[in-house]
């Protein structure tokens, strides 16, 4: 797959998207864009829509309006392009698999109805362990692994799925600070590599260390650019209320 | 007892059922939707009866006996539709929805059992053989359909193996890879309803669910592989299956269902008791060796937990 992009072509674009469970709105008239290369923070309180929104891209949940722009385009097709690291405590643990069972998932998309895995897939499974720092865990069986680990694991199933643009639903939540910082060498390699990362994030202290630029969310779109320029108190106020940490 | 030709056939045909329901069981039971075999089994009573009604009176005893097993495939396809159409059209959860289905199912399977009893057409006494299973009087030509139907169900779960693994594991990961919730689901249901309507005659309805769940939960047990979980759920399956029949053929006129289901029970008890790593008296003995060796002190003197507050960390205690 090519990582190379006309830098006018946004990674994603989303214009007045609108979407709901029943009839409360979870997100409402979202505009934005992504550009391609950059590692996009996506910060707001609880109930915000972080989640929402990112599987809402991802075609897990259906938009009540709106329109998604990937690479351009507007067909599924582009989609393909698209990884995608889930909430770790999204999946029961408690599953009979290996670590390299799990990472191996990662090609499933691309290799497509009936067709296995080969060998070219399991020597990329193993070097995706090893960039985590997990060898060692390869016919580790999943249900013992620790928080830290689990996220690990995740990652390197999501470096097989070999995409343009990423899509992460908290990596940083609940692991130690070893593999946080782990974690944040391997985002900033993969970016390295020409890929776009969006992702939902917690800790506010950490936002100007790891990411270009941010979308500030609460329900509505509160800000988005360049973290010099959007991460202010003001907006903070405006996310987050009176209240922000 | 000894071994001919008609207990082969027998012992064959409840070892395919329990094999079929062993490898099934296992989906459901990593989905946790394990009471989802209960309720086709259940459900497909009504299946059962209507079609031996229908049949009764289009052409007899004979054709109604033919209409049993498409009725309990019909039954089972209905139920799960059913559920679905009320999940999806009212506010009801799956689980209220399933509830609400078995009753409508099974409480109609029963009613129509009862009238048929009531009307003794010829053949009606078949009928009781579907409640709690009845091995002994399974023939050749239905060990074969067995057969047919064990190898699809097999050739089935080896082509969609890939996909029905991920979609177990991580149901969104496998949508966001490009495999559709729907075509899935409505494929595991699908082996599902043949699995349970394999095993009706010698398993019953009533009972049917615990060939799905306890061969996988004990194989679970002893495994860190899907694949090496489900071919352990099958040969347990099976070994329920077989093992049930022959002991209820020792007594007569005891039906097979509940001994097949109390032989499958006895497997998950002992794997969920004596499993390495995972078994209830593995974890007892690996929690002894961790106090060991990371307290190796007399109780009294033990830090931490036992007198949190001397060292002021009890959260009522005095800082």
């Amino acid at each position: 797959m090519t990582t190379e992009h006309a830098p006018s072509i946004p990674a994603l674009a989303i214009s007045d998207l609108t979407v709901a469970y029943h009839e409360t709105p979870v997100l409402w008239d979202i505009s934005l864009t992504v550009p391609a290369g950059s590692i996009t923070g996506v910060v707001g309180p609880n109930g915000a829509g972080k989640s929402t929104l990112i599987k809402t891209i991802m075609g897990i949940v259906p938009p009540a309006g709106g329109e998604i722009r990937l690479f351009g385009g507007l067909s599924g097709k582009e989609r393909r392009r698209v990884g995608y690291v889930p909430q770790r405590a999204s999946v029961d643990w408690d599953f009979p698999a290996t670590v390299l069972d799990v990472v191996l998932m990662g090609c499933y998309g691309r290799l497509g109805w009936f067709r296995r895995p080969r060998r070219g897939d399991l020597e990329r499974a193993r070097e995706a362990l090893e960039t985590l720092g997990i060898t060692n865990l390869e016919h580790r069986p999943i249900s013992e692994l620790s928080g830290g680990q689990q996220q690990r694991t995740f990652l390197a199933r999501a470096l097989l799925q070999d995409a343009d643009l990423y899509l992460m639903d908290e990596p940083f939540q609940g692991v130690d600070a070893t593999t946080e910082r782990a974690i944040a060498g391997v985002m900033r390699r993969m970016q390295g590599e020409g890929k776009t990362l969006v992702v939902v994030h917690h800790n506010l202290e950490t936002v100007e260390t790891y990411f270009d630029s941010l979308i500030m969310l609460n329900v509505r779109l509160i800000a988005q650019g360049p973290v010099a320029e959007v991460f202010t108190e003001q907006s903070l106020r405006a996310t987050y209320g009176g209240g922000f940490p | 007892m000894y071994l001919d030709h008609t207990v082969l056939i027998v012992l064959s045909g409840s070892a395919l059922a329990g094999a079929m329901a062993g490898a099934v069981g296992c989906f459901t039971y990593l989905r946790k939707e394990g009471l989802l075999g209960g309720i086709v089994a259940h459900s497909s009573l009504l299946g059962i009866t209507g079609a031996f009604l229908l049949g009764s009176l289009l052409g007899g005893a004979e054709l109604a006996e033919r209409w049993i097993l498409p009725g309990a495939l019909l039954g089972g396809i209905v139920s799960m539709l059913f559920v679905s159409l009320v999940t999806r059209a009212t506010p009801v959860k799956p689980d209220t929805a399933m509830g609400v289905t078995v009753a409508l199912f099974f409480g109609g399977g029963l009613f129509l059992l009862r009238i048929l009893q009531a009307l003794a057409l010829p053949g009606h006494r078949v009928l009781r053989d579907y409640l709690f299973g009845q091995a002994a009087t399974i023939t050749r030509q239905e060990t074969l359909l067995l057969l047919i139907l064990a190898c699809s169900v097999g050739i089935g779960l080896f082509l969609f193996w890939k996909e029905l693994k991920l979609y177990s594991f991580d149901p969104h990961f496998s949508l966001s890879s490009g495999y559709p919730s729907r075509i899935l689901n409505h494929l595991l249901i699908l082996v599902v309803v043949v699995a349970v309507v394999a095993g009706l005659r010698t398993m019953g309805v009533v009972l049917m669910v615990s060939l799905l769940v306890s061969p996988a939960a004990a194989a679970r047990q002893w495994t860190k592989r899907l694949g090496t979980m489900m071919g352990l759920a099958s040969i347990l399956g099976a070994l329920a299956g077989a093992t049930g029949t022959l002991l209820s053929a020792t007594a007569r006129n005891v039906p097979t269902g509940p001994v097949i289901a109390l032989a499958a029970t006895s497997f998950a008890l002992i794997s969920l008791l004596v499993a390495p790593r995972r078994g209830i008296l593995a974890r007892l003995v690996q929690q002894r060796r961790n106090r060991k060796e990371f307290f190796p002190f007399p109780s009294q003197d033990r830090p931490g937990r036992d007198r949190p507050d001397q060292i002021g960390l009890h959260p009522g205690g005095r800082a």
